[in-house]
């Protein structure tokens, strides 16, 4: 069954800043996100403590034929 | 959201509908329709059905409303107690369309966060375009000598070489990790013992391996790929002039993971297998045929996310490279073949400027700018360090080694140190015959909007003091990096200044934010679906990407009509514009 993955509006609050990423806690403890500093938009230095928004959306398992995808340089 | 009297104009061809309830009686103005370059968005979002009886907004203009109607709703003839006959098609100006006597039409590639307007040439161009529909009897009186009334320093092609580099070529036939460093008969050693004195050079590395994978055994597991940088010494002279001997067939890649086994660069890390894992062939890339000279670092446990951690094994590999640099300084073998790079002022021809944006958020997100050896690490200052300001530097330094890349996080689209010690973009316009390039502007990326409005205002007063005629813009990588970017691209426009961007968008990259003046966008993408795809080096600047920015800056400086960008990132469009200028297909990574 394919079901279609509509992302919302989610909130969360950084728990951690280094010279490489943000770590997130997303709000209702539903998970820890980490990504790179590039992917921060802000007006201010970040710091811990900081609320953040994003869109989120529920996650499906690809199909096991996308399971292993191979790599090679084509036409 | 209704139409504004240009807008109006531009969609007459273009279906009429409604944006909001209407009632009967009412005589149809543009204040009345919805701007068609919506209808894409609406469509998507099920808003929208057009019909094919649906009528043009030339033809409803005027007209009388027969019935109530709702918001987004085609307006066809059962509506209206009329339709306007149509006008014929517009005619292009010449057989030829919009193309210009001196150049292909190529179509943008990328659309901007923020409506693209067209850009038309600054009279700083100096090319007078004449349009005549129908002429008949015309008679022209020329005064002798108006032709002097343009200074003649400015017409005359002339020359003057600032520098010029000598890059002397060495071809490596193999290489072999043994108890001296020597460069003979085409046979590269590499003392083993060095490693331990490599080690030294800065603390937070905890072991050093190194070991040589040739171009049959890639099958082989690597840790993430922190960069590819070519072997290449100062022989004579300093950066970007005298002579620089540089090896081919051979170039040191460095990899990393920390104490407890985590990858220097965690995210869109490269490891796995190396066959799989670099674009081979592409400018940052290792050739084909490279023997690759793996320098694998283990540093201290969770620094990999610091500054220090990751610079830390670029110092050390540096080391390593030295102790090859200081042998291939004094060689007595023949080289293969020579290269003389020449730093030119071409009068008479435009003057452009290259500006790289680069990244400056932090760790990874940093580079050595002018180091001692090209390509190398002491004496160079980071653009962290420098607060990301932008500096000036010749196309030679940058060819001769000027960056050394600390790289950032994203393999695919991130620019290694060979990327730039053999840039698409600075090889095309240094050697363009048409064009006179004044320089290479690096320009930081910081992390706050602030401090990124700083950067770029910088920027624009030093395009304005150069009186630039015309500039590209290029970044690395994707995400808030495009801010800055797209700012970028607006200082330089708002100054009357054609200006053409180029950046890997496709489908995962899409710009967050355009302005009037990113109308002219090159997309570097080769992966099929748009992804940053894991595979070191696939999505950087290449040199089809080159030519079709060149090309794109030539067309807006002569003042060829800028076609808006597609709504969405089409291969197809960038595989049309490479046919046009004769280019050959791009390899696009697939997936199997």
């Amino acid at each position: 069954m394919k079901i279609e993955l509509k992302p919302i509006l989610t909130r969360g609050k950084i728990v951690q800043v280094n010279d490489t990423a943000v770590k997130v806690d997303i709000q209702g403890r539903l998970g820890v996100v980490t990504v790179p500093r590039r992917w921060v938009f802000t007006d201010v230095f970040l710091e811990q403590g900081q609320k953040v928004e994003f869109y989120f959306s529920y996650l499906q398992v690809l199909p096991e034929g996308r399971q292993n995808p191979v790599h090679k340089a084509g036409a | 959201m209704s139409l504004t009297k240009d807008v109006l104009e531009k969609h007459l061809k273009d279906p009429a509908v409604f944006c909001c309830r209407r009632q009967k009686g009412l005589v149809i103005s543009g204040a009345d329709l919805e701007d068609p370059d919506l209808f894409e968005d609406m469509a998507d979002a099920g808003l929208l059905a057009l019909s094919k009886e649906g009528l043009t907004i030339e033809q409803v203009l005027g007209r009388k409303l027969e019935t109530d109607t709702e918001a987004l709703t085609p307006i066809t003839a059962a509506m209206l107690d009329g339709i306007n006959a149509e006008s014929p098609e517009a005619k292009p100006e010449s057989g030829s369309g919009t193309k210009s006597a001196s150049g292909p039409e190529i179509k943008p590639e990328v659309k901007s966060g923020a409506a693209a307007g067209t850009g038309s040439g600054p009279a700083s161009c100096r090319m007078i375009h004449v349009a005549i529909e129908r002429l008949e009897g015309l008679k022209l009186d020329i005064p002798v000598g108006m032709e002097t009334a343009i200074p003649q320093e400015l017409t005359e092609r002339t020359e003057k070489v600032l520098r010029t580099l000598k890059k002397k070529i060495f071809q490596v036939k193999d290489v072999i990790i043994a108890d001296e460093t020597s460069f003979q008969n085409g046979i590269l050693k590499i003392d083993g013992k060095i490693l331990k004195k490599a080690i030294k050079a800065d603390p937070l590395v905890k072991d050093i391996k190194m070991d040589i994978i040739k171009p049959q055994q890639r099958h082989i597991y690597t840790d993430t790929i922190m960069d590819v940088c070519p072997i290449a010494a100062k022989a004579e002279g300093k950066l970007g002039e005298g002579v620089t001997n540089v090896l081919e067939g051979a170039v040191f890649m460095l990899t990393g993971v920390d104490e407890d086994g985590t990858q220097i660069h965690e995210f869109g890390s490269s490891e796995g297998f190396l066959d799989e894992k670099m674009f081979f062939g592409h400018p940052g890339c290792a050739d084909p045929d490279d023997i690759i000279i793996r320098v694998e670092t283990v540093i201290q446990s969770k620094t990999g996310m610091e500054r220090r951690g990751p610079f830390a094994a670029h110092k050390c590999e540096d080391a390593v490279i030295q102790a090859v640099r200081d042998v291939l300084k004094k060689t007595a073998e023949k080289p293969k073949r020579e290269e003389l790079c020449r730093d030119i002022r071409k009068y008479g021809r435009p003057r452009v400027v290259l500006v790289k944006e680069i990244m400056g958020q932090g760790a990874m997100h940093d580079n050595i700018l002018c180091p001692a050896e090209p390509c190398g690490v002491p004496g160079g200052q980071k653009n962290v360090d420098l607060g990301n300001v932008p500096l000036m530097l010749s196309p030679n330094e940058v060819r001769d080694g000027g960056i050394h890349a600390l790289t950032c996080i994203g393999p695919a689209t991130k620019e290694m140190t060979r990327h730039y010690f053999r840039e698409p973009l600075i090889e095309a316009l240094a050697e363009d015959d048409e064009l006179d390039l004044m320089g290479v502007i690096f320009i930081g990326s910081p992390q706050v909007n602030d401090e990124k409005s700083f950067v770029s205002e910088r920027l624009g007063a030093w395009i304005e003091a150069l009186d630039a005629e015309g500039a590209i813009v290029t970044t690395e990588g994707f995400g808030n990096n495009h801010i800055d970017f797209i700012s970028h691209i607006g200082q330089i426009g708002s100054r009357g200044i054609p200006v053409v961007g180029v950046s890997f968008c496709a489908y995962q990259g899409q710009l967050v934010v355009g302005n009037e003046y990113a109308d002219a966008m090159i997309e570097t993408n080769k992966d099929i679906n748009g992804f940053e795809n894991e595979v070191a080096g696939c999505s950087e600047i290449c040199p089809n990407d080159a030519a079709r920015a060149v090309q794109m800056l030539k067309n807006k400086m002569m003042g060829v009509e800028i076609k808006p960008a597609a709504r969405k990132w089409s291969q197809s469009i960038i595989d049309r514009n490479n046919e046009i200028l004769g280019l050959p297909r791009e390899k696009i990574m697939d997936r199997i």
